[in-house]
């Protein structure tokens, strides 16, 4: 999950920089790995705490009515495969399907399929993530508005040339990207190992660790090919409009990584690009591809939690002889 | 700062490109004075030669810049606008330089009676080329000027157009042989490009100044 998520959401921060060769390949992803690490350590607790505090109500209840304490360390740990297989195959067979894809959809997905079994689903909690998913793109594209007509105001009224405006331009990229990267381990590292907190096989300092690691290994490993796709995509918008989409998602993710709650980055970034595109006249917008994006927003949580329903009652099956 | 040391060479690179470019046109110039006054002698073939070397070192800083804008910190869109600047004027040193060449090989000069037009019609090209150069440094810059120099190069070229027809008009109502007519007239064609040159420069430069105002 971890090695997925540094592979696939890289690209949002550094995909831009690297694709127009603002900023060499090793290095973005030496500067991604380094920040999204810093940013699972440094700010990954309040997602980690979110996610695990679902599942640490579902393990108290079990070891509540369990009298066998082995018994309901197993049942937890068996909770947690589900969980992260549910999601993780939900991810492998959206993006086979080539659907946008979000791994925190995925991962709460998937959780909540299987708290509704075991009847300890926090509604409350549940509702507070939701709000949060459609709050990530409209979020991200007020941030859009905002910082493009304050950037742009600011680059009207000082006309710098273009020897001057482009370095300053390459050099705010590079830095948005390391803050993007910050962000997204900082709220990421919940999907990845909030699951093992939950079920005390980790502890909070040794999830934040192992998800930085994991994530920052996908990044490190396989961010290149997905890399160049979205940077090339997002470099068609321009370095300025490019630069405010990442600022954009990345101050949107890392509010969601104050308050607690891990989202999509790409979910974010589409956002962004939304924004930039709204700006520039809704007739950019290509709304089949919209419509799909949201399509498969909607269609991640869902089929992790049937996933994991499904595997969670198949692991739970039990032979009794007559 | 460090960042903006190696755009400061890339910008002295640039502006030195426009200077040989220009320098190549005066001497073009001086080359057909030349050439009305003494025919086109041995003087005139040094200075065609001339012609053809500041051409040439013309060509190497433009090599030059491409190499630059790929090892500095240029954005990709202002690397694609400079690359496809710098093209269009080169254009502009190697249209002198062909018929410089031409009419050393062919030994053909511009009829007499076309003197003055012609001396009129390289001035006129000379100031459009003066005013393209302003503009693609402005267009880098703080681009507060390329609306009056798009409006004068518009002029120039106006006058160039005037001036080249009216020379074509000349030579076919002279009493000579066709083939020496269409020789002529090719040769005042490509006296005239300067200018529709310097336009075609200028039109680019104008959307590069559009994309880069946000």
């Amino acid at each position: 999950m971890g090695w997925g998520l540094g592979a696939n959401d890289s690209a949002n921060v550094f995909g831009t920089a690297v694709s127009s060769r603002m900023v060499n390949y090793r290095i973005a992803i030496l500067l991604t790995a380094l920040f999204v690490m810093l940013g699972a350590i440094i700010g990954g607790e309040p997602g980690i705490v979110t996610l695990s505090k679902e599942l640490r109500k579902d393990t108290a209840f079990t070891v509540k009515n369990e009298t066998d304490i082995a018994k309901a360390d197993r049942k937890a740990r068996r909770t947690a495969v589900v969980v992260t297989f549910a999601a993780a195959f939900t991810v492998i067979i959206l993006t086979v399907a080539k659907m946008p894809i979000s791994t925190s959809q995925a991962v709460v997905g998937a959780i909540a399929g299987v708290a509704v079994l075991q009847r300890s689903l926090d509604i409350g909690s549940l509702l507070k993530i939701i709000a949060c998913w459609l709050g990530t793109p409209l979020g991200a594209m007020l941030l859009t508005f905002i910082f493009y007509y304050a950037f742009r105001g600011l680059i009207r009224k000082l006309t710098p040339s273009v020897f001057v405006y482009d370095p300053i331009m390459s050099l705010l990229l590079i830095i948005c990207g390391c803050y993007g990267a910050y962000a997204l381990g900082a709220n990421n590292v919940a999907n990845v190992s909030a699951i093992f907190v939950g079920h005390n096989m980790l502890t909070m300092s040794e999830a934040k660790i192992f998800g930085g690691i994991t994530i920052a290994f996908g990044v490190i490993t396989y961010a290149k090919p997905v890399m160049m796709t979205v940077g090339k995509s997002i470099v068609k918008l321009g370095a300025f409009d490019a630069l405010i989409c990442v600022l954009s998602h990345a101050v949107t993710v890392h509010v969601y990584a104050l308050i607690g709650v891990p989202v999509s980055t790409t979910q974010a970034i589409v956002g962004s690009v939304i924004g930039i595109g709204i700006i520039k006249g809704g007739q950019t917008i290509n709304y089949r591809t919209l419509a799909r994006i949201s399509l498969g927003w909607f269609a991640t949580p869902f089929m992790a939690a049937l996933l994991s329903i499904l595997l969670y009652f198949a692991a739970n099956l039990y032979y009794i002889p007559e | 700062m460090f960042i903006f040391r190696k755009n400061k060479a890339l910008l002295e690179q640039y502006t030195s490109y426009l200077s040989l470019c220009s320098e190549t046109l005066v001497l073009f110039r001086e080359a057909m004075e030349h050439s009305f006054k003494n025919g086109l002698d041995e003087h005139f073939d040094v200075l065609a030669a001339k012609v053809h070397e500041k051409e040439s070192d013309a060509d190497d800083t433009r090599r030059l810049i491409e190499c630059t804008m790929y090892e500095q910190s240029l954005l990709p869109e202002s690397r694609e606008d400079l690359l496809d600047i710098i093209e269009r004027i080169d254009m502009i040193p190697n249209c002198v330089d062909h018929l410089a060449t031409l009419l050393t090989i062919q030994k053909i000069p511009v009829l007499p009676v076309l003197k003055n037009d012609t001396m009129e019609l390289l001035g006129t090209s000379l100031e459009a080329f003066k005013y393209t150069r302003e503009a693609a440094l402005d267009s880098l810059m703080k681009m507060e000027k390329i609306k009056e120099l798009q409006a004068l190069i518009g002029d120039n070229e106006s006058i160039g157009d005037r001036l080249e027809h009216k020379m074509i008009r000349t030579v076919f109502a002279m009493d000579i042989n066709t083939g020496d007519k269409l020789v002529q007239k090719d040769m005042i064609n490509q006296l005239g490009d300067i200018c529709n040159l310097c336009e075609h420069v200028m039109d680019r430069i104008v959307i590069c100044s559009i994309k880069r105002k946000l």
